[in-house]
């Protein structure tokens, strides 16, 4: 299919880069305004590429050929995956970091993939650590 | 409201809250002042935690959650951070004033509850040999006291803070005997550690056997006190959620509960004597700039090393007190330290549970400590710690072009392996490691700045040179391919503080070459005394909490006798 509003091929492509199935809407709508402060043409400039080929059956090989191996457009395609690992991405200064808010760092999805938690939010009991995590 | 006190206790960090608990709690009329803010509510923990979520991985420092928020502490009250360990550049001015030749890298917290905000909790004791290097191996000095004298006021420390330790391990060692066992077990050690202690088995380095302890820390392993089990934030350092982990708090809460007064954004100025030579009145300034006072018949001084001896310092208007031996601001100590870092062949899931559970001790008293320091070894359950934030790991896998599933296999793959350990060094007291008042740099209040002159020795050096063997060698052992290990660049110089800051006030027996006697007591001042690990003679390779703490109660018990006598 191919992507319908910004939002929608933001979110998209955010489930290419990330290898997330399904990424929270409302997160993505938060993390396209916070990286458009900084990159508003460039994002543009993805987007559009992207929707170029969103429906194509190598999209996959494309999201590498056309964006993250691009020059262009590789360093904003490593800022998603920052923002949404993290919550926290590299300016278009490409020094100051630029924070999220406490519920952004919360849902940084580093966390998961390491199978551990944000530090300052473990939802789990005494000694949990002396177990390995879940498969 | 009369501002005549039995005690004026200056400094509401561990020292200061267990030693105005003890006597307010026995009757005692007893003021609290503090240069920082009151923040003892569960809200402001919120809010220090909503602070530190907010920043940037880079700027999440020790002192930051609680300098960040909206306040004046860090115009009124600056508590040192990262910021501050650098020599100033030009037009720019610092709160250290470094004179080098090296540069002196731990920061405190000022604010109530002082630097136990930001500590990891850690409460291993000292060993007898401890207490007397001079005597034993030719260095440093020794104490005016012994390990047994310490030992009961050691058991009442970890029965007060809650400390969580294994007794069967730590009775004994190095003859360090415990007479009263932990108040909590241990704390459940990191599935990590455990699956090292599983590969160690029987491993030895020149002769030492490298064992894996369970680390006592104030650390709930169970509800105790009025305080949660540890949940396993991983964010000890530099913040405890829930309050599982001890901080000063507790003890200025109960000190308030026995009715003491705490005058909190109030930064002591100096002390006056009287023509006997003792304490008369505790001069202070609030943040608003106006000047107050209080008298104690007792004046207890624990503003920490650094600000405690800047306090003397400036005391009967900038003549100094307390200092007939010269020794005030001298001998300032540190637990000099760095990192081993390596990818495991095994899985250890880091960030799980507390930063660091486990230790090894093997080299606490070793046999070369006449010509390099004794040393602890800690376990971080951090990933690669200072060495490397996974935020970092991350970074590096992006640059490789690494996206989608392919990320996050790599990502856990390398994250999950990463196994840190740090080595802290005993630091040699030496009279030119000194804090002074700086003669041209002032605070927003008008107060002096301090100045510090700080070298590393051979014996610190040679001592991380000969932790680093042991550390490669464990890696060796446990099959971590040695071209993904990462270790402080020696030759380079680096090294990193502990937060570990003492000696500025020493003890001794002898009035010519210490400050204080064996019970914290000024030898020039009687009704003066000085709490936390600026009386320490020497640092031991030790964190200092437990050891300060019992020092302090055991001179609250001083206090009370003279209380008594008065």
């Amino acid at each position: 299919m191919s992507p319908g509003t910004e939002l929608d091929q933001f979110t998209a492509l955010s489930e290419i880069l990330t290898g997330e199935k399904k990424v929270d809407k409302t997160l993505a709508g938060q993390y396209l305004a916070r990286l458009k402060t900084q990159y508003p043409n460039q994002m543009q400039a993805l987007l559009d590429t992207f929707s170029s080929f969103a429906s194509d059956q190598y999209q996959l090989f494309e999201v590498t050929r056309r964006i993250v191996d691009d020059k262009t457009l590789g360093p904003l395609a490593q800022q998603i995956i920052a923002i949404w690992y993290t919550s926290e991405f590299v300016g278009a200064d490409g020094k100051t970091p630029s924070a999220g808010t406490q519920a952004q760092f919360y849902h940084g999805l580093l966390w998961k993939v390491i199978k551990a938690h944000p530090p300052t939010h473990s939802t789990l009991k005494y000694g949990y650590w002396t177990k390995p995590p879940k498969k | 409201m009369s501002n005549n006190y039995d005690v004026a206790v200056i400094g509401a960090g561990v020292a200061g809250a267990l030693i105005a608990w003890k006597l307010a709690d026995n009757g005692a009329r007893v003021v609290i002042i503090d240069a920082g803010e009151k923040r003892l509510e569960k809200d402001d923990r919120r809010q220090f935690v909503k602070v530190l979520a907010e920043l940037p991985q880079a700027r999440r420092t020790p002192s930051r959650p609680y300098t960040e928020v909206d306040t004046d502490n860090k115009k009124f009250a600056h508590s040192p951070d990262t910021e501050d360990f650098a020599k100033p550049e030009p037009g720019k001015t610092l709160y250290f004033q470094q004179l080098g030749p090296d540069i002196f890298k731990s920061q405190y917290q000022r604010l109530i509850g002082g630097s136990t905000w930001a500590w990891r909790g850690n409460c291993p004791r000292f060993i007898p040999n401890d207490f007397k290097i001079q005597t034993r191996y030719g260095r440093g000095v020794d104490w005016p006291i012994t390990y047994k004298d310490l030992e009961p006021w050691y058991c009442e420390a970890e029965d007060a803070l809650g400390v969580a330790g294994d007794h069967g391990e730590w009775h004994n060692l190095f003859g360090a005997y415990r007479s009263r066992k932990f108040p909590m077990s241990k704390i459940a050690q990191a599935y990590g550690d455990l699956r090292l202690k599983q590969a160690l088995k029987g491993a030895r380095f020149d002769g030492v056997e490298i064992k894996i302890l369970g680390l006592p820390q104030a650390r709930n392993s169970r509800s105790y006190d009025g305080r949660p089990a540890c949940e396993g934030n991983s964010d000890c350092i530099p913040l405890c959620p829930i309050q599982a982990k001890y901080d000063a708090t507790v003890h200025v809460k109960k000190a308030l509960k026995a009715k003491a007064t705490l005058i909190d954004r109030a930064v002591v100025t100096e002390l006056k004597t009287n023509p006997a030579g003792n304490i008369r009145e505790v001069v202070f300034k609030t943040w608003d700039g106006q000047q107050h006072s209080v008298t104690g018949k007792i004046v207890v001084l624990a503003a920490h090393a650094v600000e405690s001896a800047k306090i003397l310092f400036m005391s009967n208007n900038g003549q100094g007190i307390a200092n007939s031996s010269d020794q005030v601001g001298r001998n300032l100590m540190d637990h000099l330290g760095g990192e081993g870092a390596a990818i495991l062949p095994f899985p250890v899931f880091p960030f799980r549970g507390p930063q660091s559970t486990s230790c090894i001790e093997g080299f606490r008293d070793h046999k070369y400590r006449r010509e390099f320091c004794a040393f602890r070894l800690t376990i971080g359950n951090d990933g690669w710690g200072r060495t490397k934030h996974p935020f970092d790991t991350l970074r590096d896998l992006l640059q490789r072009g690494l996206f989608g599933q392919e990320l996050q296999k790599e990502l856990l793959d390398t994250v999950s392996r990463q196994l840190r350990f740090a080595y802290s060094m005993e630091q040699l007291p030496d009279p030119n490691n000194r804090v002074t008042l700086s003669p041209t740099e002032k605070d927003d209040l008008g107060i002096p700045k301090p100045q510090i002159a700080f070298q590393v020795d051979d014996y610190s050096r040679g001592g991380m040179e000969y932790a680093q063997r042991v550390i490669k060698h464990i890696f060796t052992v446990v099959g971590a391919p040695q071209e993904h290990w990462e270790f402080s660049d020696l030759k380079a110089g680096v090294y990193s503080g502990s937060g570990h800051i003492m000696g500025t006030c020493r003890m001794g027996k002898d009035p010519t070459t210490s400050v204080v006697d064996a019970e914290c007591r000024s030898h020039d001042h009687k009704n003066l005394f000085v709490a936390g690990s600026s009386v320490f003679p020497t640092g031991a390779p030790v964190n200092p909490t437990v050891t300060l703490s019992a020092l302090a109660l055991r001179a609250a018990k001083a206090i009370e006798r003279q209380l008594a006598s008065a």
